[in-house]
Protein backbone atom coordinates (compact mmCIF):
# COMPACT_ATOMS: atom_id res chain seq x y z
CA UNK A 1 0.00 0.00 0.00
CA UNK A 2 2.98 2.52 0.60
CA UNK A 3 4.78 3.61 -2.11
CA UNK A 4 8.03 3.06 -1.28
CA UNK A 5 11.06 5.36 -2.92
CA UNK A 6 13.07 3.12 -4.35
CA UNK A 7 11.29 2.94 -7.60
CA UNK A 8 10.86 6.94 -7.73
CA UNK A 9 14.02 9.77 -7.54
CA UNK A 10 12.73 11.94 -4.68
CA UNK A 11 11.48 15.44 -5.95
CA UNK A 12 13.50 17.48 -3.44
CA UNK A 13 16.71 16.38 -1.78
CA UNK A 14 15.82 14.38 1.14
CA UNK A 15 15.78 10.66 1.64
CA UNK A 16 12.50 9.88 3.47
CA UNK A 17 9.58 11.72 1.29
CA UNK A 18 7.11 8.80 1.42
CA UNK A 19 3.66 9.88 -0.70
CA UNK A 20 2.04 11.05 1.82
CA UNK A 21 -0.83 13.62 1.62
CA UNK A 22 0.33 16.20 4.47
CA UNK A 23 -1.03 18.86 3.79
CA UNK A 24 -4.83 18.31 4.01
CA UNK A 25 -4.38 17.29 7.39
CA UNK A 26 -2.63 20.56 8.49
CA UNK A 27 -4.86 22.63 11.69
CA UNK A 28 -7.75 24.45 9.71
CA UNK A 29 -5.65 27.74 10.79
CA UNK A 30 -2.82 27.06 8.83
CA UNK A 31 -5.39 25.76 5.59
CA UNK A 32 -7.28 29.04 5.80
CA UNK A 33 -4.05 31.19 6.22
CA UNK A 34 -2.22 29.28 2.92
CA UNK A 35 -5.78 29.89 1.09
CA UNK A 36 -5.75 33.65 2.07
CA UNK A 37 -2.61 33.59 0.22
CA UNK A 38 -4.09 32.49 -2.97
CA UNK A 39 -6.53 34.55 -5.06
CA UNK A 40 -10.38 33.79 -4.34
CA UNK A 41 -9.98 31.87 -7.44
CA UNK A 42 -7.42 29.59 -6.75
CA UNK A 43 -8.59 28.94 -3.57
CA UNK A 44 -12.51 28.21 -4.45
CA UNK A 45 -11.09 25.83 -6.97
CA UNK A 46 -9.79 24.18 -4.23
CA UNK A 47 -12.72 22.46 -3.97
CA UNK A 48 -12.47 19.99 -6.36
CA UNK A 49 -8.81 18.66 -4.81
CA UNK A 50 -11.02 15.67 -2.70
CA UNK A 51 -13.65 15.23 -0.46
CA UNK A 52 -11.59 16.79 2.20
CA UNK A 53 -10.79 20.14 0.36
CA UNK A 54 -14.63 20.87 -0.53
CA UNK A 55 -15.17 23.16 1.54
CA UNK A 56 -11.94 24.43 3.24
CA UNK A 57 -12.59 27.56 1.51
CA UNK A 58 -15.33 28.49 2.75
CA UNK A 59 -13.51 29.60 5.87
CA UNK A 60 -12.06 32.40 4.15
CA UNK A 61 -12.18 35.89 5.86
CA UNK A 62 -10.66 37.38 3.25
CA UNK A 63 -12.91 38.00 0.41
CA UNK A 64 -11.71 39.82 -2.72
CA UNK A 65 -13.37 40.26 -5.83
CA UNK A 66 -10.95 41.85 -8.58
CA UNK A 67 -9.28 40.96 -12.10
CA UNK A 68 -6.96 38.31 -10.87
CA UNK A 69 -10.01 36.65 -8.96
CA UNK A 70 -12.57 36.65 -11.42
CA UNK A 71 -11.71 35.93 -14.89
CA UNK A 72 -14.02 37.15 -17.68
CA UNK A 73 -13.20 36.37 -21.09
CA UNK A 74 -16.12 38.77 -22.71
CA UNK A 75 -15.94 42.38 -23.07
CA UNK A 76 -19.75 43.49 -22.93
CA UNK A 77 -20.85 44.68 -19.75
CA UNK A 78 -23.87 42.74 -19.33
CA UNK A 79 -21.86 39.65 -19.81
CA UNK A 80 -19.40 41.04 -17.09
CA UNK A 81 -21.80 41.82 -14.97
CA UNK A 82 -23.88 38.55 -14.84
CA UNK A 83 -21.29 36.35 -14.20
CA UNK A 84 -19.72 38.82 -11.09
CA UNK A 85 -23.29 38.54 -9.73
CA UNK A 86 -23.21 35.13 -10.33
CA UNK A 87 -19.58 35.11 -8.86
CA UNK A 88 -20.15 36.88 -5.82
CA UNK A 89 -23.54 35.63 -4.78
CA UNK A 90 -22.65 32.34 -5.11
CA UNK A 91 -19.29 32.67 -2.54
CA UNK A 92 -21.68 35.36 -0.39
CA UNK A 93 -24.06 32.46 -0.14
CA UNK A 94 -21.91 29.18 0.37
CA UNK A 95 -19.53 31.20 3.09
CA UNK A 96 -19.21 30.06 6.65
CA UNK A 97 -18.20 32.42 9.57
CA UNK A 98 -17.02 35.91 9.39
CA UNK A 99 -15.66 38.14 6.86
CA UNK A 100 -13.22 40.25 8.28
CA UNK A 101 -12.55 41.73 4.72
CA UNK A 102 -14.44 42.31 1.14
CA UNK A 103 -12.91 44.11 -1.57
CA UNK A 104 -14.47 44.46 -5.08
CA UNK A 105 -12.62 45.86 -7.55
CA UNK A 106 -13.08 44.73 -11.03
CA UNK A 107 -11.87 46.88 -13.46
CA UNK A 108 -14.94 46.19 -15.89
CA UNK A 109 -17.66 46.18 -13.55
CA UNK A 110 -19.94 49.03 -13.56
CA UNK A 111 -22.10 50.44 -10.67
CA UNK A 112 -24.31 47.45 -10.01
CA UNK A 113 -27.29 47.70 -7.73
CA UNK A 114 -26.85 44.27 -6.36
CA UNK A 115 -23.65 45.81 -4.52
CA UNK A 116 -26.39 46.95 -2.20
CA UNK A 117 -26.96 43.54 -1.58
CA UNK A 118 -23.87 42.91 -1.13
CA UNK A 119 -23.25 45.20 1.34
CA UNK A 120 -26.58 44.64 3.54
CA UNK A 121 -24.95 40.89 3.86
CA UNK A 122 -22.21 42.51 5.19
CA UNK A 123 -23.42 44.61 7.42
CA UNK A 124 -25.01 41.67 9.06
CA UNK A 125 -22.02 40.70 10.10
CA UNK A 126 -18.81 42.56 11.17
CA UNK A 127 -16.78 43.36 8.26
CA UNK A 128 -13.61 45.12 9.49
CA UNK A 129 -12.55 46.20 6.06
CA UNK A 130 -14.42 47.15 3.01
CA UNK A 131 -12.79 48.22 -0.74
CA UNK A 132 -15.00 49.35 -3.19
CA UNK A 133 -13.93 50.53 -6.28
CA UNK A 134 -15.97 51.09 -8.81
CA UNK A 135 -14.05 51.99 -12.69
CA UNK A 136 -16.51 52.75 -14.92
CA UNK A 137 -19.38 54.40 -15.24
CA UNK A 138 -21.13 57.01 -12.70
CA UNK A 139 -20.82 57.57 -9.10
CA UNK A 140 -22.11 54.85 -7.11
CA UNK A 141 -24.75 55.71 -4.52
CA UNK A 142 -23.60 53.68 -1.09
CA UNK A 143 -26.23 51.91 0.61
CA UNK A 144 -27.69 53.19 4.34
CA UNK A 145 -26.56 49.85 5.34
CA UNK A 146 -23.13 50.77 4.75
CA UNK A 147 -23.57 53.13 7.54
CA UNK A 148 -24.13 50.53 10.03
CA UNK A 149 -21.45 48.57 9.60
CA UNK A 150 -19.76 49.55 13.05
CA UNK A 151 -16.87 46.92 13.01
CA UNK A 152 -15.37 48.83 10.24
CA UNK A 153 -11.74 49.82 10.67
CA UNK A 154 -10.66 50.48 7.38
CA UNK A 155 -13.11 52.25 4.60
CA UNK A 156 -11.69 52.75 1.15
CA UNK A 157 -13.91 53.77 -1.43
CA UNK A 158 -13.77 55.16 -5.13
CA UNK A 159 -16.16 56.70 -7.38
CA UNK A 160 -18.76 56.46 -5.06
CA UNK A 161 -21.41 59.03 -3.34
CA UNK A 162 -21.80 59.35 0.21
CA UNK A 163 -25.26 60.04 1.61
CA UNK A 164 -25.52 58.56 5.12
CA UNK A 165 -29.10 58.75 6.79
CA UNK A 166 -29.75 60.99 9.36
CA UNK A 167 -29.57 58.31 11.96
CA UNK A 168 -25.70 57.99 11.06
CA UNK A 169 -23.76 58.19 14.03
CA UNK A 170 -19.83 57.51 12.48
CA UNK A 171 -17.63 54.60 12.62
CA UNK A 172 -16.49 54.56 15.80
CA UNK A 173 -13.63 52.10 15.23
CA UNK A 174 -12.79 53.57 12.01
CA UNK A 175 -9.10 54.07 11.93
CA UNK A 176 -8.07 54.81 8.24
CA UNK A 177 -10.59 56.58 5.52
CA UNK A 178 -9.40 56.45 1.99
CA UNK A 179 -11.96 57.98 -0.60
CA UNK A 180 -11.11 59.03 -4.26
CA UNK A 181 -13.14 60.10 -6.82
CA UNK A 182 -16.12 60.99 -4.26
CA UNK A 183 -18.79 63.13 -3.59
CA UNK A 184 -20.50 64.46 -0.75
CA UNK A 185 -22.33 67.23 0.57
CA UNK A 186 -20.22 69.64 2.79
CA UNK A 187 -22.03 69.03 6.19
CA UNK A 188 -21.38 65.00 5.33
CA UNK A 189 -18.09 65.12 5.41
CA UNK A 190 -17.74 67.04 8.51
CA UNK A 191 -20.04 65.23 10.37
CA UNK A 192 -17.88 61.81 8.63
CA UNK A 193 -15.07 62.77 10.24
CA UNK A 194 -16.19 64.18 13.59
CA UNK A 195 -17.95 60.47 14.52
CA UNK A 196 -14.71 58.78 13.80
CA UNK A 197 -13.19 59.70 16.90
CA UNK A 198 -10.46 57.17 16.30
CA UNK A 199 -9.90 58.33 12.65
CA UNK A 200 -5.80 57.91 11.97
CA UNK A 201 -5.31 58.12 8.46
CA UNK A 202 -7.68 59.75 5.83
CA UNK A 203 -6.63 60.24 1.99
CA UNK A 204 -8.46 62.38 0.27
CA UNK A 205 -8.09 62.36 -3.44
CA UNK A 206 -10.68 64.42 -5.98
CA UNK A 207 -13.92 65.05 -4.54
CA UNK A 208 -17.09 66.89 -5.58
CA UNK A 209 -19.96 68.66 -3.25
CA UNK A 210 -17.24 70.09 -0.24
CA UNK A 211 -15.06 72.97 -0.65
CA UNK A 212 -14.06 74.02 2.84
CA UNK A 213 -12.14 70.81 4.58
CA UNK A 214 -12.30 70.91 8.52
CA UNK A 215 -10.39 68.05 9.94
CA UNK A 216 -11.60 67.47 13.69
CA UNK A 217 -9.51 64.38 14.53
CA UNK A 218 -7.51 64.00 17.63
CA UNK A 219 -5.88 60.57 16.65
CA UNK A 220 -4.91 61.69 12.75
CA UNK A 221 -1.47 60.70 12.11
CA UNK A 222 -0.99 60.27 8.25
CA UNK A 223 -3.15 62.95 6.22
CA UNK A 224 -3.30 63.16 2.01
CA UNK A 225 -5.31 64.95 0.07
CA UNK A 226 -5.38 65.72 -3.50
CA UNK A 227 -8.29 68.01 -5.15
CA UNK A 228 -10.15 71.53 -5.57
CA UNK A 229 -10.97 73.27 -2.08
CA UNK A 230 -11.20 77.02 -0.83
CA UNK A 231 -9.79 76.27 2.45
CA UNK A 232 -8.64 73.91 4.89
CA UNK A 233 -8.81 73.83 8.92
CA UNK A 234 -7.49 71.36 10.94
CA UNK A 235 -8.49 71.38 14.42
CA UNK A 236 -7.65 69.42 17.48
CA UNK A 237 -4.90 67.47 15.11
CA UNK A 238 -2.00 67.42 17.60
CA UNK A 239 -0.70 64.15 16.75
CA UNK A 240 -1.20 64.58 13.01
CA UNK A 241 3.04 63.76 11.86
CA UNK A 242 2.67 63.02 7.96
CA UNK A 243 0.88 65.54 5.40
CA UNK A 244 0.69 65.65 1.90
CA UNK A 245 -1.73 68.43 0.55
CA UNK A 246 -2.21 69.07 -3.28
CA UNK A 247 -4.14 72.14 -4.05
CA UNK A 248 -5.37 71.55 -8.29
CA UNK A 249 -6.62 75.23 -9.00
CA UNK A 250 -4.68 78.22 -9.54
CA UNK A 251 -6.53 80.30 -6.63
CA UNK A 252 -5.04 83.68 -8.60
CA UNK A 253 -3.33 87.02 -7.84
CA UNK A 254 -6.07 89.09 -6.60
CA UNK A 255 -7.55 88.08 -3.67
CA UNK A 256 -8.31 90.25 -1.02
CA UNK A 257 -5.82 90.53 2.39
CA UNK A 258 -8.68 91.33 5.06
CA UNK A 259 -6.41 93.27 8.01
CA UNK A 260 -7.06 91.13 11.37
CA UNK A 261 -6.70 88.07 10.26
CA UNK A 262 -3.94 85.43 11.14
CA UNK A 263 -2.32 84.59 8.02
CA UNK A 264 -2.62 81.66 6.44
CA UNK A 265 0.82 80.22 6.77
CA UNK A 266 0.97 80.67 10.85
CA UNK A 267 -2.77 79.37 11.11
CA UNK A 268 -1.75 76.46 9.43
CA UNK A 269 1.71 75.29 11.10
CA UNK A 270 -0.04 76.67 14.37
CA UNK A 271 -2.54 73.64 14.26
CA UNK A 272 0.21 71.00 13.35
CA UNK A 273 2.97 71.43 16.15
CA UNK A 274 3.52 67.38 15.62
CA UNK A 275 4.17 67.42 11.95
CA UNK A 276 7.47 65.63 10.58
CA UNK A 277 7.00 64.71 7.05
CA UNK A 278 5.33 67.85 4.68
CA UNK A 279 4.37 67.71 0.97
CA UNK A 280 3.15 70.48 -0.35
CA UNK A 281 2.22 69.68 -4.15
CA UNK A 282 0.34 71.95 -7.08
CA UNK A 283 -0.79 75.38 -5.73
CA UNK A 284 -1.18 74.77 -2.33
CA UNK A 285 1.55 76.76 -1.65
CA UNK A 286 0.26 79.77 -3.54
CA UNK A 287 -2.60 79.30 -1.23
CA UNK A 288 -1.17 79.53 1.74
CA UNK A 289 0.96 82.90 0.65
CA UNK A 290 -1.77 84.26 -0.37
CA UNK A 291 -2.24 86.99 2.55
CA UNK A 292 0.41 88.01 5.12
CA UNK A 293 3.30 85.94 5.10
CA UNK A 294 5.78 86.15 8.47
CA UNK A 295 9.17 86.13 8.12
CA UNK A 296 9.24 83.32 10.66
CA UNK A 297 6.83 81.15 12.22
CA UNK A 298 5.73 81.95 16.36
CA UNK A 299 6.64 79.02 16.83
CA UNK A 300 9.66 76.56 15.33
CA UNK A 301 8.34 73.25 13.43
CA UNK A 302 10.83 70.97 15.81
CA UNK A 303 9.46 68.08 14.29
CA UNK A 304 9.78 68.36 10.55
CA UNK A 305 12.60 66.54 9.16
CA UNK A 306 11.47 66.11 5.50
CA UNK A 307 9.90 69.18 3.36
CA UNK A 308 8.62 69.17 -0.19
CA UNK A 309 7.30 72.29 -1.62
CA UNK A 310 5.82 72.66 -5.36
CA UNK A 311 7.14 75.88 -6.21
CA UNK A 312 6.82 78.86 -8.37
CA UNK A 313 10.34 80.53 -8.18
CA UNK A 314 9.10 83.36 -10.17
CA UNK A 315 6.34 84.62 -7.50
CA UNK A 316 8.17 86.34 -4.59
CA UNK A 317 5.09 85.53 -2.27
CA UNK A 318 5.49 81.69 -2.78
CA UNK A 319 9.47 82.32 -2.03
CA UNK A 320 9.24 83.69 0.80
CA UNK A 321 6.57 81.59 2.19
CA UNK A 322 9.04 78.98 1.49
CA UNK A 323 11.85 80.94 3.18
CA UNK A 324 9.47 81.53 6.51
CA UNK A 325 8.77 77.59 6.52
CA UNK A 326 12.51 77.18 6.34
CA UNK A 327 13.42 79.63 9.26
CA UNK A 328 11.26 77.60 11.07
CA UNK A 329 12.39 74.52 10.46
CA UNK A 330 15.78 73.77 12.37
CA UNK A 331 15.70 69.93 12.42
CA UNK A 332 14.93 69.33 8.77
CA UNK A 333 16.92 66.85 7.14
CA UNK A 334 15.45 66.34 3.85
CA UNK A 335 14.27 69.07 1.48
CA UNK A 336 12.82 69.04 -2.36
CA UNK A 337 11.63 71.90 -3.97
CA UNK A 338 10.01 71.22 -7.12
CA UNK A 339 9.42 73.80 -9.78
CA UNK A 340 6.23 75.09 -11.26
CA UNK A 341 6.38 76.76 -13.78
CA UNK A 342 4.73 80.03 -14.44
CA UNK A 343 0.86 79.68 -15.43
CA UNK A 344 0.46 82.65 -17.66
CA UNK A 345 2.11 82.33 -21.06
CA UNK A 346 3.57 85.81 -20.31
CA UNK A 347 5.86 86.46 -17.37
CA UNK A 348 4.82 89.02 -15.34
CA UNK A 349 7.25 92.31 -16.08
CA UNK A 350 7.50 93.96 -12.80
CA UNK A 351 7.91 90.44 -10.79
CA UNK A 352 9.82 91.56 -7.87
CA UNK A 353 13.31 89.50 -6.81
CA UNK A 354 14.29 88.51 -3.50
CA UNK A 355 16.93 90.63 -1.93
CA UNK A 356 19.45 89.36 0.44
CA UNK A 357 18.16 90.14 3.67
CA UNK A 358 15.20 87.57 2.67
CA UNK A 359 17.42 85.32 2.84
CA UNK A 360 18.90 86.17 6.38
CA UNK A 361 19.19 83.96 9.54
CA UNK A 362 18.15 81.34 7.77
CA UNK A 363 20.60 78.36 8.29
CA UNK A 364 20.23 74.61 7.98
CA UNK A 365 22.10 72.96 10.72
CA UNK A 366 20.61 69.30 10.18
CA UNK A 367 19.79 69.62 6.31
CA UNK A 368 21.89 66.39 4.77
CA UNK A 369 19.54 65.76 1.43
CA UNK A 370 18.46 68.42 -1.29
CA UNK A 371 16.61 67.86 -4.64
CA UNK A 372 15.74 70.10 -6.68
CA UNK A 373 13.81 69.46 -9.93
CA UNK A 374 11.95 71.46 -12.89
CA UNK A 375 14.20 74.64 -12.81
CA UNK A 376 15.11 76.28 -15.55
CA UNK A 377 18.55 77.57 -14.27
CA UNK A 378 17.50 81.59 -14.42
CA UNK A 379 18.62 83.84 -11.48
CA UNK A 380 15.71 83.59 -8.98
CA UNK A 381 16.54 79.79 -9.08
CA UNK A 382 20.33 79.79 -8.97
CA UNK A 383 20.36 82.62 -5.94
CA UNK A 384 17.63 79.71 -4.01
CA UNK A 385 20.26 76.75 -4.71
CA UNK A 386 23.39 79.49 -3.84
CA UNK A 387 21.68 80.32 -0.75
CA UNK A 388 20.66 76.78 0.09
CA UNK A 389 24.21 75.79 -0.46
CA UNK A 390 25.84 78.50 1.81
CA UNK A 391 24.05 77.37 4.58
CA UNK A 392 23.91 74.03 4.82
CA UNK A 393 26.91 72.34 6.95
CA UNK A 394 26.20 69.36 7.12
CA UNK A 395 24.85 68.22 3.86
CA UNK A 396 25.69 65.22 2.17
CA UNK A 397 24.04 64.96 -1.40
CA UNK A 398 22.16 67.97 -3.70
CA UNK A 399 21.00 66.67 -6.78
CA UNK A 400 19.21 69.27 -9.61
CA UNK A 401 17.51 67.83 -12.07
CA UNK A 402 16.48 71.06 -14.70
CA UNK A 403 12.94 71.00 -16.27
CA UNK A 404 14.95 70.61 -20.13
CA UNK A 405 18.05 70.62 -21.80
CA UNK A 406 17.89 73.94 -22.74
CA UNK A 407 20.71 75.84 -20.29
CA UNK A 408 21.37 72.72 -18.79
CA UNK A 409 25.16 74.07 -19.48
CA UNK A 410 25.45 77.07 -18.06
CA UNK A 411 22.86 75.65 -15.26
CA UNK A 412 25.96 73.13 -14.60
CA UNK A 413 28.73 76.08 -14.72
CA UNK A 414 26.87 78.33 -12.06
CA UNK A 415 26.56 74.90 -9.62
CA UNK A 416 30.01 74.22 -10.08
CA UNK A 417 30.94 77.70 -8.95
CA UNK A 418 28.43 77.96 -5.75
CA UNK A 419 29.99 78.49 -2.39
CA UNK A 420 29.39 75.12 -0.31
CA UNK A 421 29.05 75.44 3.59
CA UNK A 422 29.63 71.99 3.47
CA UNK A 423 32.95 69.99 2.30
CA UNK A 424 31.14 66.63 2.04
CA UNK A 425 28.68 67.50 -0.43
CA UNK A 426 28.07 65.73 -3.45
CA UNK A 427 26.14 67.84 -6.30
CA UNK A 428 24.37 65.69 -8.61
CA UNK A 429 23.13 66.73 -12.29
CA UNK A 430 20.74 64.57 -13.69
CA UNK A 431 19.71 64.50 -17.26
CA UNK A 432 15.82 66.08 -17.73
CA UNK B 1 17.73 39.23 34.78
CA UNK B 2 20.79 38.06 32.76
CA UNK B 3 21.20 38.45 29.36
CA UNK B 4 22.50 34.93 29.52
CA UNK B 5 19.94 32.93 30.93
CA UNK B 6 19.16 29.40 28.89
CA UNK B 7 16.00 28.17 28.58
CA UNK B 8 15.86 24.12 28.17
CA UNK B 9 13.22 23.08 25.35
CA UNK B 10 12.17 19.51 24.97
CA UNK B 11 10.33 17.88 22.31
CA UNK B 12 8.17 15.17 22.09
CA UNK B 13 10.55 12.65 21.50
CA UNK B 14 12.58 13.99 25.03
CA UNK B 15 15.31 15.37 23.51
CA UNK B 16 16.41 18.26 24.77
CA UNK B 17 17.30 21.70 23.05
CA UNK B 18 19.52 24.40 25.42
CA UNK B 19 19.04 27.88 24.54
CA UNK B 20 19.44 31.84 25.14
CA UNK B 21 16.21 32.97 27.20
CA UNK B 22 15.97 35.73 24.19
CA UNK B 23 15.36 33.15 21.17
CA UNK B 24 12.77 31.13 23.51
CA UNK B 25 11.02 34.34 23.46
CA UNK B 26 10.40 34.46 19.88
CA UNK B 27 8.28 31.69 20.36
CA UNK B 28 5.08 33.53 21.92
CA UNK B 29 3.41 30.11 23.46
CA UNK B 30 7.15 29.57 25.34
CA UNK B 31 6.40 33.93 26.80
CA UNK B 32 3.54 33.24 27.90
CA UNK B 33 4.24 29.43 29.49
CA UNK B 34 7.51 31.13 30.89
CA UNK B 35 5.73 34.39 32.31
CA UNK B 36 3.29 32.46 33.96
CA UNK B 37 4.85 29.30 34.97
CA UNK B 38 7.13 30.74 37.92
CA UNK B 39 10.67 30.80 38.50
CA UNK B 40 11.24 27.67 38.11
CA UNK B 41 10.26 27.24 34.72
CA UNK B 42 13.73 26.45 32.85
CA UNK B 43 12.43 23.65 31.27
CA UNK B 44 9.87 23.67 28.94
CA UNK B 45 8.10 20.71 27.16
CA UNK B 46 6.79 21.03 24.17
CA UNK B 47 4.78 17.95 23.30
CA UNK B 48 3.57 19.09 19.68
CA UNK B 49 6.92 19.39 18.30
CA UNK B 50 9.59 16.23 17.62
CA UNK B 51 13.51 17.17 17.94
CA UNK B 52 14.37 17.26 14.61
CA UNK B 53 11.34 19.88 14.24
CA UNK B 54 12.06 21.75 17.17
CA UNK B 55 15.40 21.99 15.91
CA UNK B 56 14.76 23.51 12.97
CA UNK B 57 12.70 25.83 14.36
CA UNK B 58 15.48 27.31 17.34
CA UNK B 59 17.19 27.79 14.12
CA UNK B 60 15.07 30.02 13.12
CA UNK B 61 14.59 32.03 15.85
CA UNK B 62 18.09 31.94 16.64
CA UNK B 63 19.12 33.75 13.55
CA UNK B 64 15.96 36.06 13.78
CA UNK B 65 16.51 37.45 17.26
CA UNK B 66 20.30 37.83 16.82
CA UNK B 67 20.55 39.08 13.03
CA UNK B 68 17.07 40.31 12.56
CA UNK B 69 18.32 43.20 10.83
CA UNK B 70 20.83 41.43 8.75
CA UNK B 71 21.28 42.01 4.89
CA UNK B 72 21.21 38.13 4.55
CA UNK B 73 17.94 37.43 6.59
CA UNK B 74 15.75 37.45 3.24
CA UNK B 75 18.05 34.93 1.70
CA UNK B 76 18.27 32.92 4.93
CA UNK B 77 14.34 32.80 4.83
CA UNK B 78 14.57 31.31 1.53
CA UNK B 79 17.07 29.10 1.88
CA UNK B 80 15.20 27.50 5.51
CA UNK B 81 12.21 26.83 3.75
CA UNK B 82 13.60 24.58 0.57
CA UNK B 83 13.29 21.41 2.42
CA UNK B 84 10.53 18.58 1.65
CA UNK B 85 7.26 18.49 2.18
CA UNK B 86 7.45 16.69 5.36
CA UNK B 87 9.53 19.01 6.86
CA UNK B 88 7.77 22.48 5.81
CA UNK B 89 4.22 21.01 7.02
CA UNK B 90 5.97 19.90 10.29
CA UNK B 91 7.43 23.74 10.41
CA UNK B 92 4.18 25.42 9.97
CA UNK B 93 2.14 23.11 12.43
CA UNK B 94 5.45 23.55 14.88
CA UNK B 95 5.47 27.66 14.34
CA UNK B 96 1.41 27.61 14.79
CA UNK B 97 1.70 25.73 17.73
CA UNK B 98 4.86 27.74 19.26
CA UNK B 99 2.95 31.27 18.36
CA UNK B 100 5.88 31.95 16.06
CA UNK B 101 4.27 34.43 13.70
CA UNK B 102 7.19 34.90 11.18
CA UNK B 103 7.87 31.73 10.68
CA UNK B 104 4.13 30.43 10.20
CA UNK B 105 4.11 33.43 7.66
CA UNK B 106 6.94 31.74 5.84
CA UNK B 107 6.18 28.52 5.89
CA UNK B 108 2.22 29.38 4.85
CA UNK B 109 3.51 31.49 2.01
CA UNK B 110 5.98 28.81 0.84
CA UNK B 111 2.92 26.39 0.97
CA UNK B 112 0.80 28.80 -0.99
CA UNK B 113 3.11 29.19 -3.97
CA UNK B 114 3.14 25.38 -4.21
CA UNK B 115 -0.62 25.90 -5.30
CA UNK B 116 0.11 28.99 -7.88
CA UNK B 117 0.12 28.04 -11.44
CA UNK B 118 -0.59 24.65 -11.15
CA UNK B 119 -3.86 22.88 -12.76
CA UNK B 120 -5.94 20.73 -10.72
CA UNK B 121 -4.29 17.27 -11.35
CA UNK B 122 -0.56 18.84 -10.77
CA UNK B 123 -1.56 20.00 -7.32
CA UNK B 124 -2.77 16.45 -6.43
CA UNK B 125 0.33 15.46 -7.46
CA UNK B 126 2.36 17.68 -5.29
CA UNK B 127 0.92 16.94 -2.46
CA UNK B 128 -0.24 13.97 -2.94
CA UNK B 129 -3.82 14.37 -2.72
CA UNK B 130 -6.58 11.76 -3.99
CA UNK B 131 -9.25 12.08 -5.39
CA UNK B 132 -11.55 10.14 -3.37
CA UNK B 133 -15.29 11.45 -4.73
CA UNK B 134 -17.24 9.00 -5.25
CA UNK B 135 -19.49 9.76 -8.92
CA UNK B 136 -22.04 10.77 -6.96
CA UNK B 137 -20.47 13.50 -4.82
CA UNK B 138 -18.66 14.42 -8.39
CA UNK B 139 -22.26 14.93 -9.76
CA UNK B 140 -23.53 17.18 -6.49
CA UNK B 141 -20.12 19.51 -7.11
CA UNK B 142 -20.30 19.78 -10.16
CA UNK B 143 -24.17 20.70 -9.77
CA UNK B 144 -22.80 23.56 -6.58
CA UNK B 145 -20.56 25.01 -9.37
CA UNK B 146 -17.99 26.69 -7.33
CA UNK B 147 -15.47 24.95 -9.49
CA UNK B 148 -16.94 26.20 -12.90
CA UNK B 149 -17.63 29.69 -12.18
CA UNK B 150 -14.35 30.09 -11.63
CA UNK B 151 -12.75 28.48 -14.72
Amino acid sequence: MSNMKTREQPKVPCQMDMEVDRISALPGHIIDKVLSLLTLRDAVRTCILSTKWRYKWVNLTSLIFDNQSVLVSSQDPTIIKNKMVKIIDHVLLLHNGPIHKFKLSHRDLQGVCDIDRWILFLSRGSVKEFILEIWKGQRYKLPSCLYSCDKLSHLELFNCLLKPPLSFNGFKILTSLDLQHITMDQDVFEDLIYKCPLLERLTLMNFEGFAHLKIHAPKLTFFDIVGVFEDVNFENTFVLSTVSIGLYVNIGNDHELTLGTISKLIKFFASLPSIQRLEVQSFFLKFLASDMVPRRLPSACLDLNYLSLRINFNEMDECLAALCILRSSPCLLELELLARPDEEPVPKVAAKNLQEEDYQNCFFTQLRFIKIAGIFGVPRETNFISFLLANSPMLERMTVKPASQDGGWELLKELLRFRRASVHAEIIYLDP
Amino acid sequence: MTSSKTIVLRSSDGATFEVDEAVALHSLMIKHRIETGGADSTTIDVPEVTGNTLSKVIEYCKKHVEAPNSDDLKSFDTDFVKVDQAVLCHLAKASYYMNIKGLLDLSSKTIADMFKGKTVEQIRETFHIKNDFTPEEEEELRKENSWNLFV
